[in-house]
């Protein structure tokens, strides 16, 4: 049987996160001026620029955490204006630093946000999804970066999102970390989550966006699939002055010290 | 969409666990305190200022106008004068030394038993005013009079009794201001809250669940210090354990008073590093001008004003009243103390939790 549907979709992908001329600006200094991207639903968008470009401003101001100076903001349909707290409900956000109620444990602080949403959570299921389960008795201050990132991004499954955000969430981990939350990201696509994340990281972009927004002091310069940037720029005839080798330095590491889960 | 019951439910649950399990608010919630009581506890001085002696009113006759006089003109001797039976209770609750009662040609001296020292120095007058009596008796009286002691058991009295409510309060407005002020600023410094606030919470349940946390365990907190002045150093309330409830009331308003005024704290500070003189400017002149290791009434008059609008001068007042007073919370002293710190508290939660701001 023919799914004629699923083509039209394909074809024009229903926008998850509308983002129209977003500006926001302090008192001396403007972070954000005026941007705007679609998100499409079950893709994962990324955000890639410097610190400073105004990433985390972009994204603070989609997660109700920041107040926007101008634009519009439609989120699953809900202007972000008149609903920000239905648009929590569906949003799960990882923020680039957050903390915990101190001295409790795994299970107990996603308890906690089981409450503040207002739903029943089998929380060592998402502790298993994370891969954390043997920590669930553990206090969140004795993990390491990696295991703590992960369990952050328990904490935004509680309430089963829509959308995940996720702040630059491999700054600072090491090699294998990063691949394991890689593995993770693209878990979390699979269910169909809709994914907006930052990263300073190229390979990162280009290992799990489907499209990406080149963004430098508060503008968006270009988006596009990694794909597609990379094709029009050896269309100008770029070449690389040092040609690649055909493995880098980082497949040295990961092939000497292995790719396996190891915090 | 958002659950109240559910989210003051989960912060007042974390927020429990983790302040139980935080070493340091052990240490300045329960020892600290509890180094006073031990402090003062051994430090029981019996009242040698004055001798408190009732005087059985209905006796109107010369000789007795003149035992009077005669007791009257010592400086230590302080004469209550009353109905037998009333007099008797207050010997009982331990507010008198002794009871003195003419009848006919005897005079009955009913005695404190734990105070023998006052009791003594009384006898030694009515001995000294018998044999003045007897030497000008050729107009006046003919017979001398028989002394006659009767010993009765009464309430003692110790100074733990009148400087344990004054460490209580001590300790809940400590304990409430500097726990909330610094527990609020370090939760928002820590990204604690703005995590929180990401999810859908609401501020007022957030306060509501942390508020209750708090009062819950700043009180058991000093209900164990209170059990252990009780069990170790004979602290009692006057009206015994009937007192308790009342007391807790009375603490429990005490700890709401003193959490609103950390709020407003934490709220106009910002940051823990000024919050640190805030708070500190807000404890300790109320520390020494509320009463709470000797009475208020030693103040010069300017400065007694100004204690008079502290929230621990009630505190103190309301708990001196109910724990030693024997005072019930209707009344009109109590009940005024409690007023004042629910206007405090109503004031300061109000302005508090308008300038806390939950996210910077």
């Amino acid at each position: 049987m023919k799914k004629p549907k699923i083509v039209s979709q394909k074809l024009k992908p229903r926008a998850m996160i509308q983002v129209e001329n977003l500006q926001k600006s302090y008192r001396d200094f403007e972070a954000v001026k005026g941007v705007s991207f679609e998100v499409f639903t079950g893709e994962i968008f990324g955000i890639l620029g410097p610190n400073g470009a105004g990433k985390t401003t972009t994204l603070e101001i989609l997660e109700t955490i920041l107040e926007k100076s101008s634009g519009s903001v439609l989120i699953d349909g809900l202007n972000l204006d008149n609903y920000p707290t239905r648009i929590k409900h569906i949003i799960g956000v990882q923020l680039q630093e957050s903390g915990y109620y101190p001295n409790l444990n795994l299970l107990e602080t996603l308890n906690f946000f089981a409450d503040i949403y207002g739903v029943d959570i089998k929380a060592m299921e998402l502790l298993e999804k994370v891969n954390l389960q043997d920590k669930s008795q553990n206090r969140v201050d004795t993990l390491s970066g990696g295991q703590k990132q992960r369990f952050s991004i328990a904490t935004t499954l509680v309430a089963d999102p829509k959308i995940i955000f996720l702040d630059e969430p491999t700054t600072g981990l090491d090699p294998q970390a990063r691949r394991n939350l890689w593995e993770l990201i693209k878990e979390l696509k699979k269910q169909g989550k809709t994914i907006l994340l930052t990263t300073h990281y190229m390979d990162e972009a280009e290992e799990l966006c489907d499209r990406i927004a080149i963004m430098e002091s508060g503008q968006i310069l270009k988006i596009d699939t990694a794909k597609n940037f990379i094709q029009d720029l050896l269309d100008t005839g770029f070449v690389k002055p040092q040609p690649a080798m055909g493995a880098s330095l980082e497949d040295v590491f990961l092939e000497l010290t292995g790719k396996s889960w190891r915090d | 969409m958002i659950n109240n019951y559910r989210q003051i439910k989960g912060f007042f649950v974390s927020s429990t666990l983790s302040l139980v399990r935080t070493p340091t608010a052990w240490i300045f919630g329960f020892v600290f305190p509890l180094l006073f009581v031990v402090g003062f506890g051994f430090l029981n001085t019996p009242s040698i200022n004055s001798i408190n002696v009732g005087w059985v009113e209905g006796n109107s006759t010369d000789a007795s106008i003149q035992i009077k006089a005669y007791l009257n003109r010592s400086d230590l001797i302080i004469l209550t004068e009353d109905k037998e039976q009333d007099l008797l209770k207050l010997l009982s609750a331990g507010d008198l030394d002794a009871v003195v009662k003419l009848e006919n040609t005897t005079i009955l001296v009913y005695s404190n038993a734990n105070r023998p020292e006052n009791v003594n120095f009384l006898k030694q007058n009515l001995d000294q005013i018998n044999a003045e009596l007897t030497l000008q008796s050729l107009g006046i009286q003919d017979t001398q009079y028989q002394i006659s002691e009767q010993v009765l058991n009464a309430r003692e009295v110790r100074y733990i009794d009148f400087v344990l409510p004054g460490i209580i309060g001590y300790s809940i407005m400590s304990g409430a201001v500097f726990g909330v002020a610094f527990g609020f600023l370090t939760l928002r410094k820590n990204m604690v809250l703005k995590r929180i606030f990401v999810a859908p919470a609401r501020k007022t349940n957030f306060l509501l669940g942390q508020t209750l946390s708090r009062l819950i365990y700043i009180l058991l907190q000093n209900l164990a210090v209170i059990t252990l002045a009780a069990v170790v150093f004979g602290y009692s309330p006057r009206n015994g354990w009937t007192a308790y409830p009342e007391i807790i009331v009375v603490m429990s308003l005490g700890i709401l008073v003193f959490l609103s005024i950390g709020y407003l704290i934490a709220g106009i500070a910002k940051t823990e590093e000024s919050a640190s003189p805030l708070a500190n400017l807000v404890v300790f002149p109320q520390l020494i001008l509320s009463g709470t290791f000797f009475p208020v009434t030693n103040l010069p008059t300017w400065i007694a004003t100004f204690a008079g609008l502290l929230p621990l001068t009630y505190l103190n007042q309301a708990l001196r009243a109910v724990s030693l007073e024997g005072y019930h919370l209707w009344n009109i002293e109590v009940a005024a103390a409690m007023a004042v710190m629910l206007g405090w508290t109503l004031l300061c939660f109000g302005v508090g939790s308008k300038a806390l701001s939950v996210v910077d």
